[in-house]
């Protein structure tokens, strides 16, 4: 939460010389976040914008940053309790009962009668109004002044409304309803708790006023609450029932019950200074918790320990007293430190060194290197495939794309996922990201459509995190790694995304032989165009044709071939691979080119294994070309391959070479009737 | 014949060779003088006649006056050849080659590894789904207090499916690591944990994923000073060998002394607040911390620090990039120009 505190209020409590920019450079390095100062028109005054980190509430007021100022600059801090005249005797009856004293921790009162319900002075309302609140009228007004300046939330009700004029702090009923000042109906429950009289809830605690009890332009006699709370209880409340209001969000940090009276008393005078009203109650005060403070013992060797700086006992000791903190050194060089009634915030010795710390100067606090020993660890060997397999993708012309991790309902359509096989957030930012991903294939699809009318050809990739989930336990997490391109012609597109593949497999050493992919149909692909990718007889992922029917949809021009690998199997193929020295033979390879017409619908792969089987000496063959149209008869299709032969022992001649050659032909002539094109 | 004559009838060959090697070009002037019809060739065919004393020596003047031809006309080559013309256009542009690019955030990561590998630092990644557990609880985070709230968490669960776990959320900080690496192994410990992280958030300034690096070293005697040190030599490797940075005392549960640091880029920067930019928050691994994860703080302290990697990246390098989330919407316009 950010406070705004004007200069010239800040001066109020803080007796300083310096300017405004030197107190904005200054105070940052030892507390308070000054954000920005802004010059404020209305005020002619700079306004410090403040952050206030949730353990420092009570630096949320124009006292508390001038308490910590103080405590930074060494400038004097001026505030004191203000000193009011209470009257003898009490001239209106009030009785005050905490039913809930685990919830209501203190609650004080004072009543004054002959108030006027005027507009404020001027002085008052321009602050107001130069942060950002509406005058409304003096009792409201003075306290949110005092919500400002002290930090402390406190509440006005017209006397007369009260019922029986007894104040009763209890659990709501379960049905009840309250109309707060706004005008708002607000159901409560017995977790929420409320300020009643004898009759009906007056206020949600903590939170809101009622409007039955509100000051109005007939309000004589009023009483003015300053009470303490249990935070979480109040924070549940305003929480449940959509009442952010300031006092809300004060009291859910933890304010301390002893500030309440401070708060009371501050109310009671301004209303008094400003109207001719008078004070016609004791200061009403029912405590239900102890509020001795704390004491810490202190050891400043912690210092040193925790801050490599030794600070001494007596310099610590200076240091805690200006933040307001009660110290004696007992015999053993230890602080019996007693902690002030405002910090909530501080229960421990370390906690004492933050505070030595920050107001020493983290500035002061000399560098040193790390001096101990090297941990023998190895990087997450994942990290390391990853970084590998990256270099590579974008060595061979890839480039890589990050996603979201989080997909919607359309992503599962066209993958034909059900909603019961992701992770689905319960609060997500729109129902576009409600499902956390198991696949990057959808992700892709979406990527084409969106790029393929600025860019002719894309050719990307993704390896990022994919969650599988688990019921009842953390999902299976792990990378996929995804390659596409897109193109007018399926089966090139095809060969070009399995060509990366090969190339990285290649580049790890796999032996492609072992690469297999067998036609499978998988979504969103389209039928017969979809293979499952195998090596090792390991399952490894798949990759397919972008389905017309998702391209009608989505309206995508171009085909799109998309791979995906689980990145996990990969890596366990890539790990197994041991690299050795193969002798290499002296005598150079003899290499022909050969075209069969073979029936159209022959797979490469069998016509291969064919050859490479007809002898030993039959090193490796390769694809050159394939050809159907002019020439060649419909149905069939012209193949050309290159055999490469090599005997590790001597160089073949021709006539070794036409003999091997005669029985390639024949062996494919038998098995699928291949005549050989000349 | 005898061998002076021999002598002779070569010198008066290499005369006329001397002549004709003016108008001849190479090709004839071996055929006329080396060639299979040649004078020098049908002398060769002569040394038979000759006393068998003196055939040696005329064999070996025959050698020389070969050799003195063949390195004559060798010469006459390399001084004739003419250039062979290949119509070569040097001014014309090379054959496309892809250009793979890979992504800034990846870039950044390696980068950031880098940095702390120098250092003895090992890179390690915790998940992303995670227990509330590791990313709140075990960090001394009080049950539903306020300061959950400014981490703006994506839950999976509304309610604890596990007793000693909790609910499952997308961590919102890489500090969920912290206590998982110390369960994982004993000090000391020199983690670089860069993983993705999940915030409840999106702006032209804040993305609902993006990626956080998060230190976590853990030794005897281990203290603020050390981790200054880092701080030195990160900003200076990271930003520039000048960097000037701060230390503002800030709060998290899981750090005490907690503070976060700005480093210095300049007024006219637009990404820093008033020349700061704020890199993340660091401090002194809290003694609860250090519990949860089952180490003694009395005999170990450590030191933290949480930082993102695209805003930061982005923030100096003079990139320019006002809306960040165009990190993630796979624009290929955006992704070729890093």
């Amino acid at each position: 939460m950010n406070v705004n505190i004007p200069f010239s209020w800040l001066k109020e409590f803080l007796k300083t010389e310096r300017t405004a920019e030197e107190l904005a450079k200054l105070l940052p390095l030892h507390g308070p976040q000054v954000e920005k100062i802004t010059k404020n028109e209305l005020l002619n005054d700079d306004v410090f914008e403040i952050e206030i980190t949730p353990n420092r509430i009570d630096m949320a007021s124009v006292v508390g940053i001038a308490r910590e100022a103080s405590a930074i600059t060494g400038d004097k801090f001026l505030f004191s309790e203000p000193n009011l005249n209470f009257p003898n005797n009490q001239k209106y009856e009030l009785s005050i009962n905490i039913e809930n004293t685990e919830k209501c921790y203190r609650y004080c009162a004072i009543i004054i009668d002959n108030v006027e319900v005027t507009k404020s002075p001027t002085w008052l309302s321009k602050r107001l109004e130069a942060l950002g609140h509406n005058s409304i009228n003096l009792l409201v007004d003075i306290s949110n002044y005092v919500l400002i300046e002290l930090g402390y939330p406190t509440h006005v009700f017209d006397y007369e409304k009260i019922a029986g004029s007894q104040i009763i702090v209890r659990n709501a009923k379960n049905g009840e309803k309250i109309t707060t000042l706004d005008g708002d109906v607000k159901e409560l429950n017995e977790n929420d708790l409320v300020i009643a009289d004898r009759e009906k809830p007056i206020a949600i605690a903590g939170v809101k006023g009622g409007i039955n009890t509100a000051v109005d332009a007939n309000t004589k006699i009023v009483v003015i609450e300053a009470a303490s709370f249990e935070p979480y209880s109040i924070r549940k409340t305003a929480r449940r029932l959509d009442l952010h209001t300031d006092a809300a969000s004060y009291f859910e940090k933890g304010l301390s019950p002893i500030s309440a009276k401070v708060a009371s008393l501050r109310v009671a005078e301004l209303i008094t200074q400003n109207t001719n009203s008078q004070i016609a109650s004791n200061l009403i005060d029912v405590t239900t918790i102890d509020t001795t403070l704390r004491k810490i013992n202190f050891n400043p060797n912690l210092n040193e320990r925790l801050l490599g700086v030794n600070i001494t006992t007596q310099e610590s000791k200076e240091i805690l007293e200006k933040l307001g903190f009660e110290c004696l050194i007992n015999d053993n060089k230890i602080l019996e430190v007693t902690v002030p009634f405002f910090r909530n915030d501080i229960w421990h010795d370390y906690d004492l060194v933050e505070e030595i710390a920050r107001i020493y100067g983290y500035q002061n606090i000399p560098s040193k290197n790390l001096d101990g020993e090297i941990p023998n660890v190895e990087d997450d060997e994942i990290i390391e495939w990853e970084n590998s397999v990256r270099d590579v993708l974008v060595g061979c012309g890839l480039t890589e794309q990050f996603s979201v991790s989080m997909v919607g309902d359309k992503a599962l359509e066209i993958m034909g996922i059900e909603p019961s096989e992701v992770l689905e957030i319960i609060n997500p930012l729109s129902v576009e990201y409600k499902y956390m991903r198991r696949e990057l294939i959808s992700t892709m699809v979406f990527t084409f459509k969106n790029n393929e009318d600025y860019v002719e050809k894309l050719n990307l990739f993704e390896l990022n995190m994919v969650y599988h989930p688990k019921e009842n336990d953390l999902p299976d997490e792990f990378p996929m790694l995804s390659i596409a391109t897109n193109g007018r012609n399926p089966q090139e597109i095809f060969l070009e995304v399995k060509g990366y593949l090969e190339y990285l497999l290649n580049k790890f050493d796999v032996n492609l032989d072992d690469l297999i992919l067998k036609l499978n149909d998988h979504l969103p692909f389209e039928k017969n165009a979809s293979a499952d990718i195998w090596i090792n007889n390991e399952l490894i992922g798949k990759i397919g044709i972008v389905s017309d029917i998702v391209m009608k949809e989505l309206g995508l021009k171009k085909y799109v071939c998309i791979l995906e690998i689980n990145f996990l199997k990969l890596v366990n193929i890539l790990k197994e691979i041991t690299k050795s020295f193969k002798p290499i033979s002296k005598f150079p390879p003899a290499i022909r080119d050969y075209s069969f017409i073979v029936k159209e619908n022959l797979l490469w792969n069998d016509l291969k294994n064919e050859v490479v089987n007809v002898s030993k000496l039959i090193t490796n063959v390769e694809l050159i070309d394939i050809y159907t149209g002019k020439g060649i008869e419909k149905g069939y299709k012209s193949v050309t391959l290159r055999v490469f032969f090599q005997d590790p022992n001597k160089t073949l001649t021709d006539e070794e070479v036409e003999e091997i050659t005669s029985k390639i032909i024949k062996r494919l002539s038998d098995k699928f009737s291949a005549t050989l094109r000349t | 014949m005898n061998l002076e004559e021999f002598k002779q009838k070569l010198s008066n060959i290499f005369s006329t060779f001397k002549k004709d090697k003016e108008v001849l070009s190479v090709d004839e002037l071996k055929i006329k003088y080396l060639g299979r019809k040649s004078e020098f060739v049908s002398m060769l065919r002569l040394i038979g006649t000759l006393p068998i004393s003196e055939r040696k020596e005329a064999g070996k003047i025959a050698n020389e006056f070969k050799n003195k031809i063949e390195k004559l006309l060798e010469k006459l080559e390399s001084e004739n050849n003419q250039p062979k013309n290949y119509n070569l256009d040097v001014t014309l542009p090379g054959k496309k080659v892809p250009v793979g690019h890979m992504h800034i955030t990846t870039q950044t990561i390696r980068e950031v590894a880098d940095i702390f590998k120098k250092l003895g630092f090992y890179q390690v990644r915790y998940p992303e789904v995670e227990w509330d557990y590791y990313a709140f609880t075990a960090l001394n985070f009080p049950e539903d207090h306020p300061a959950r709230d400014e981490w703006e968490t994506f839950f999976i669960d509304s309610k604890p499916i596990n007793s000693k776990y909790g609910a499952r959320i997308l961590t919102p900080h890489t500090s969920s690591g912290q206590v998982r690496e110390m369960e994982k192994r004993k000090p000391p410990i020199r983690m670089i944990n860069i993983s993705r992280v999940y915030r409840r958030q999106m702006s032209v300034r804040h993305l609902m994923n993006f990626y956080q690096f998060e230190g976590l070293v853990i030794d005897k005697n281990i203290n603020i000073g050390h981790l200054k040190g880092i701080l030195d030599f990160f900003v200076k490797k990271f930003i520039g060998p000048d960097t000037k940075y701060r230390i503002r005392p800030y709060h998290f549960p899981f750090t005490e002394p907690s503070f976060e640091v700005d480093v210095w880029l300049g007024k006219e920067n637009k990404m820093a607040k008033d020349g700061w930019l704020e890199i993340g928050g660091a401090g002194m691994v809290h003694p609860n911390v250090l519990r949860a994860g089952g180490i003694d703080p009395n005999e170990y302290s450590g030191y933290a620090f949480g930082w993102g990697i695209e805003r930061n990246k982005l923030s100096i390098g003079g990139i320019n990039l006002e809306d960040i989330r165009i990190l993630y919407q796979t624009d290929i316009r955006f992704l070729e120009q890093f």
